[in-house]
């Protein structure tokens, strides 16, 4: 079944058209238009129609740029991988980004500048799973609260280092566990926040228990 | 019924055609742990803990709700599998381990405790303790 408005969209066009003009347009593995909705910290945020395989950096310059010095984008909604500015270069297609371990998603990019924390972001991102989980089945019912809850413990600077191997396990008890696609999904924006910022995360759990030792 | 063979652990065994992994396991000899399944009840697959692992399919099938098939090589005990039984069990004691204290003491050998906890809308950071073996799969 067919059900995605953004593709029934396209069936009036390909009639009119012909199916070799539109699948000659974007990447040759994933081919024609794709609808790209970019939010964030850029000048002007919006949808934005590209041919499939438009570089991430493509679209920011279309976007009038970022406010502020890029830190972090988000690729394919929530559910979707957070990386660094190397993905600047990403050609968002969904062979493409299969190759570089994400996925197209939704077509949904979160541009964030430096002002935003990833502990912040971490703790977002959990607390989406958390409440959207149907809670049929346990290891994502229980993990997808696990996680949000270590999250928010992190961000409200009652953190502890080892909370991250914690988050790591339940990401990887609910990849091989969970009943549906959705709670293994969330492995996908839980490592590549430790992966990419991990650092900055540390630091912060760091530096609130350096903070109580020296008020006690 | 049209019947079908396949191997358990290494057990070849013959069962009817729609029989789930877990009941032709149970057949065999063989337990798979479950914390959801019910005789009255229909299975649904929530609690994760009867997962077992199929010869030439990636990750893992909840063995309550996968019908057998002919020629099936199924493993219900591997390290991978024990690793994620636990974690499932670990998450449900730390968010239920205050209304279900009395229970989980009971399955534990004694002088294992686990730390105090909250409700379910607060869980607790786990592992409180590990989890002993013998509950996640022989």
């Amino acid at each position: 079944v067919v059900n995605n408005v953004e593709t029934l969209a396209y069936v009036p066009y390909i009639f009119m058209h012909g199916a070799t003009t539109f699948s000659s347009i974007g990447h040759p593995e994933s081919p024609g238009l794709k609808l790209y909705s970019l939010s964030g910290h850029i000048t002007k945020p919006g949808v934005y129609e590209f041919p499939m395989g438009t570089t991430v950096g493509e679209l920011l310059q279309a976007a009038g740029g970022t406010r502020g010095p890029l830190k972090a984008v988000q690729i394919g909604g929530t559910a979707g991988p957070i990386y660094d500015t190397s993905a600047l270069g990403y050609a968002l297609d969904f062979a493409s980004m299969r190759k570089v371990g994400g996925a197209l998603g939704s077509g949904a990019l979160v541009f964030m500048n430096t002002s935003v924390s990833m502990v912040q972001g971490l703790d977002v991102t959990m607390r989406f799973f958390a409440e959207e989980s149907c809670g049929q089945c346990f290891p994502c019912r229980y993990g997808t609260r696990q996680l949000a809850f270590m999250a928010h413990k992190i961000a409200s600077g009652q953190g502890k280092l080892e909370y991250l191997d914690f988050m790591r396990d339940i990401a990887r008890v609910m990849v091989g566990a969970s009943l549906c696609p959705f709670g293994q999904s969330i492995a996908l924006p839980l490592e590549t926040i430790l992966e990419g910022f991990g650092d900055e995360i540390v630091s912060f759990i760091k530096q609130q228990e350096f903070l109580k030792e020296v008020a006690v | 019924m049209k019947d079908v063979t396949l191997k358990i652990n290494g057990n070849q065994i013959t069962v009817p055609r729609g029989t789930s992994i877990y009941m032709a396991a149970a057949k065999a000899g063989i337990s798979i742990p479950s914390l959801c399944r019910h005789e009255d009840l229909e299975p649904k697959g929530a609690c994760g803990m009867c997962i077992v692992q199929i010869q030439g399919q990636p990750g893992f099938k909840r063995s309550c709700v996968t019908p057998v098939e002919e020629g099936m090589e199924v493993f219900t005990t591997t390290a991978a599998i024990r690793d994620i039984r636990r974690g499932i069990l670990e998450l449900v004691l730390a968010a239920h381990v205050s209304s279900t204290v009395n229970v989980n003491f009971k399955l534990l050998p004694n002088g294992l405790k686990y730390a105090p906890c909250v409700t379910t809308d607060t869980p607790v950071i786990f592992p409180l303790m590990p989890v002993p073996s013998e509950l996640y799969g022989t």
